[in-house]
């Protein structure tokens, strides 16, 4: 569907007239943008990297004011200098199994999150010389689109899912008219569609099975 | 509702807009700060995105003194949940005991001296710990904390939250929950009911988020095997050639 289509589906199910609809004091485009960022961010489909400067001597780095996109989930950190993804861990772990962790300096191996947040690198980068950088890999909602401008233009994601931007306009604008259990049916469609979309993006489903050309 | 939005003022603005209140003659405005205030608070409580790390500047070392507060008081964020706390003087943490290991380790530890090595939360009062051993000596050496704090609140118009845009949503449906929830003109349970499931569903995306990079994957540091959640073991890292980072760079 493209950004038109979805926008026409929305008034068909409403029964509405595309020209002056019931629903004039909702902006329609605003709300399809709007439903376009909370699907994203719910279903976190969209995967972005950045690369953070690292610090000397410096464990810890904010990536809500490091990055420029908000991250909803960091997925994986790649170090530049010894061109190796790092391993994830705790800071529970770290204090398990090593004695004053936060001390050693070297090229950063292994990360973890503190927060939602915030993330650590061990052992820290040395206290001189130049520290390198990172590259984050994350979910992150994606650029809102510029409606009407990109009318003929698609959402990103697979298009079974298009559906669901629908649903939550609908479930939005029934809500504002106080026609609840209508409301709730919508919210309930879109709910599930996040869930399935969730699923897929996170775990792999839409990954093909690779098993039968490697072995088990 | 807009597509980003981090100011009071803004939060209330969305709220206004799916209450259908604009002016505020239903529900004042007054009372929409309160909900959203006391959406945001329960919203971190529910899931533990702030994190802090930072100095301890009621915890120096008293001597004789056995009980101090985790954070300082009035002005601060208050404590949520601790994570982690160490001593600058040694330059170590300070690993947290349980009040029945330390009955069993040391029957005096309600009196013994010395230099604070470990620290109990159980038995004191909540925001409160004990030092283990008493300090011998008075000290300004600092102690340093990691914590989930509670944030403080939105007083001003023009203050922002803490949490990201696409959270902030969440408490703008905790905050219509409570709205539609009020014994008054305008109440609709049903609606209510609605709101708090969209608030619930960001808390526990949001949970899970804090979780999941480890959920699928985990290895250790030092020694000792991997530990892997789901599918086994990772495949081995392929052999490589001696030259191959050159070859990269």
């Amino acid at each position: 569907m493209t950004w038109a289509e979805i926008r026409a589906e929305i008034f068909r199910r409403l029964e509405e007239n595309a020209v002056t609809p019931d629903f004039h004091d909702v902006s329609i485009n605003a709300l399809i943008t709007e439903a376009y960022g909370d699907f994203s961010a719910l279903s976190e489909w969209n995967e972005v990297n950045q690369d953070v400067t690292l610090i000397n001597g410096t464990t810890y780095y904010d990536l809500l004011n490091t990055l420029t996109i908000e991250p909803l989930t960091v997925r994986s950190v790649y170090n530049n200098q010894i061109k190796r993804f790092m391993n994830p861990t705790t800071y529970q772990e770290l204090d398990h199994n090593i004695d004053r962790w936060e001390f050693p300096t070297g090229n950063p191996q292994w990360f973890f999150i503190r927060g939602v947040w915030h993330l650590g690198v061990f052992p820290k980068p040395p206290t001189t010389g130049s520290p390198g950088s990172v590259k984050v890999f994350f979910k992150a909602v994606p650029a809102p689109p510029s409606l009407p401008a990109d009318d003929a233009l698609s959402p990103g994601f697979d298009h079974d899912f298009h559906e669901a931007l629908v649903f939550y306009c609908l479930s939005d604008m029934l809500e504002d008219d106080r026609e609840t259990g209508k409301a709730l049916k919508y919210y309930g469609l879109y709910r599930k569609l996040v869930a399935k979309m969730r699923k897929r993006a996170l775990e792999g489903h839409n990954q093909p099975d690779l098993t039968r050309y490697v072995g088990d | 509702m807009p597509y980003a939005f981090k100011t009071l003022a803004q939060l209330r603005t969305a709220v206004a807009d799916k209450t259908g209140d604009r002016t505020f003659r239903i529900w004042t405005s007054a009372e929409v700060n309160k909900y959203i205030n006391d959406a945001y608070q329960d919203f971190c409580a529910d899931t533990l995105v702030l994190w802090i790390r930072g100095i301890n500047f009621l915890a120096d070392d008293l001597a004789g003194v056995a009980v101090y507060p985790i954070i300082s008081g009035e002005g601060s964020p208050t404590l949520i949940q601790l994570e982690r706390m160490f001593t600058n003087a040694r330059q170590i943490r300070m690993p947290p005991i349980s009040l029945h290991w330390l009955q069993q380790l040391d029957p005096q530890y309600l009196t013994r001296l010395g230099s604070p090595e470990y620290y109990v939360t159980e038995g004191e009062a909540i925001g409160f710990f004990r030092k283990y051993p008493i300090p011998a000596v008075t000290s300004s050496v600092p102690y340093f904390v990691e914590y989930v704090p509670r944030p403080n609140p939105l007083l001003a118009d023009g203050n922002t939250v803490l949490v990201p845009n696409h959270m902030a949503k969440a408490l703008v449906y905790g905050a219509l929950r409570r709205c539609f929830e009020r014994d008054s003109p305008g109440q609709d349970l049903r609606l209510a009911e609605h709101y708090q499931k969209r608030y619930e569903l960001y808390v526990e995306i949001t949970r899970t988020r804090k979780s999941r990079i480890l959920s699928t994957y985990r290895t250790r540091v030092m020694g000792g095997r991997g530990t892997f959640k789901r599918g086994g073991f990772p495949p081995a890292r392929p052999i490589r050639p001696p030259d191959w980072d050159t070859h990269l760079a």
